[in-house]
């Protein structure tokens, strides 16, 4: 498992290195720890059976959250359910959002505006890369942000 | 904007144990091999080499093929009907062969065998046939020294042949068939013939029956003389079964020398077909 290599690294660095941003990724679009697992998992194991060969490790992190989306797409359209919003549920409860002050990615924002939000401020992608990973114009990107910080802003005031 | 504390979520770690699931998953998978483009490459230059010797050497030596199945088993079936004719003429071209030297000998041991009936008493002639009857019935093959004669079932349908036993030929019809196929029909060796007819005539019971009655269509004997105890079926070809009929003496029925015409019928009475037998 060891001598695979994903853009310089072995699979195990990989999950150990980008663990983080798969994760996130997960949780916030599914808000769910339970199903952020099984997706968190599903991305990684698809990076070891597929071995797609990437250049760099910026295109290997594009490729997993890439992936990481497409994954929660999929799970969400298979379960149908509807996304748990409710503070009080037993997996939101468990999950240390507050400790990490997540819970404006969590709940306040909406879905369009949480990932962009999340990828510009806390993975420190630029817009056109943005743009390139969810698949959307650098336009779009831009006016999802403007509005995410509205948003943030009408919610937490002056401190946002 | 600035002031909203994203360094926390930053900091956020997810735990080992999601990590250590995952590996622990893929370490019971097998990674998809990774294909090689010299094998690849080798593997299609080899095998087109290969096609090309099997056009070059190959394509000359193989012989067409028929081209759809049903075909192919109508050849089969016709190659087989022709071998199994070719067989059976070729056996009897041999039978006709060996029949002019065993000619000599059957007249040899008819004389001898009249010089002995005149020595002996009447008595002696049964002890003779259960002989003669053990060795047919152990040897269910073709005899060297008979001749087959044409069966005339051929021209006899179903439609014109009565099918009770009473509705036997009459006289004068059969008088008229012995006239003109007298000729084909006598076995110049004499009592053993081969008749040749359709399976479907052996209805019920499968055994075949004969009267056999003289020139004047006189009956001679029990009509339930042979039974199929008595034929040896030799040869099964399609749509045809050829039948040796054993010599009369076989079943204890001692003929005079003469023409006689063996009527054969199955169970239900229904005429198979007759022969001309000529015992000298």
């Amino acid at each position: 498992m060891g001598d695979e290599n994903f853009a310089g690294l072995t699979f195990e660095q990989v999950v150990r290195k980008y663990k983080n941003t798969v994760g996130l990724v997960c949780i916030m679009r599914l808000k769910n720890q339970t199903d952020a697992d099984d997706c968190f998992q599903n991305t990684f194991l698809r990076l070891y059976k597929k071995s797609p060969k990437l250049e760099s490790e910026e295109h290997l992190k594009a490729w997993l959250i890439r992936v990481a989306i497409n994954e929660c797409n999929r799970f969400m359209r298979k379960n149908r359910k509807e996304v748990l919003l409710d503070k009080n549920s037993d997996d939101i409860v468990n999950f240390p959002y507050e400790e990490c002050d997540l819970s404006w990615a969590l709940f306040e924002l909406n879905d369009k505006y949480r990932e962009v939000m999340y990828l510009y401020y806390c993975e420190n992608y630029k817009v056109n890369e943005i743009a390139k990973i969810l698949k959307k114009p650098p336009n779009t990107i831009k006016t999802l942000l403007m509005r995410g910080r509205e948003k943030l802003r009408s919610i937490y005031g002056g401190e946002c | 904007m600035n002031d909203f504390n994203f360094d926390k979520m930053k900091s956020f770690d997810i735990s080992d144990e999601w990590a250590d699931r995952v590996l622990s998953t893929a370490s019971k998978i097998k990674p998809r091999p990774k294909y090689n483009a010299k094998i690849i490459a080798s593997c299609l230059c080899l095998t087109f080499v290969c096609m090309i010797s099997v056009l070059v050497f190959g394509f000359g030596k193989t012989q067409p093929q028929i081209p759809t199945a049903p075909k192919e088993t109508e050849t089969v079936i016709q190659t087989q009907e022709k071998s199994e004719n070719k067989a059976y003429k070729t056996v009897k071209k041999q039978e006709k062969s060996e029949v002019t030297q065993v000619k000599e000998t059957k007249n040899q041991e008819i004389s001898e065998s009249k010089q002995e009936e005149s020595t002996k008493k009447p008595t002696d002639k049964k002890e003779q046939k259960p002989t003669v009857l053990n060795n047919h019935t152990q040897k269910p093959v073709i005899k060297p020294t008979v001749k087959p004669v044409k069966p005339t079932n051929e021209t006899v349908s179903e439609e014109t042949q009565p099918s009770t036993e009473q509705s036997l030929p009459n006289k004068e019809e059969s008088t008229e068939e012995s006239k003109t196929d007298n000729e084909d029909l006598t076995s110049p060796t004499g009592s053993d013939c081969i008749v040749s007819f359709s399976p479907s005539y052996l209805v019920g019971d499968g055994k075949i029956y004969c009267r056999i009655k003289d020139v004047n269509d006189r009956p001679v004997g029990d009509r339930k003389l042979f039974s199929s105890e008595h034929l040896a079926r030799f040869y099964s070809g399609f749509g045809s079964v050829y039948y040796y009929i054993y010599s009369p003496q076989s079943v204890g029925l001692v003929l005079e020398p003469g023409t006689y015409r063996y009527y054969f019928y199955n169970e239900h009475g229904v005429p198979i077909t007759d022969v001309i037998v000529e015992i000298k």
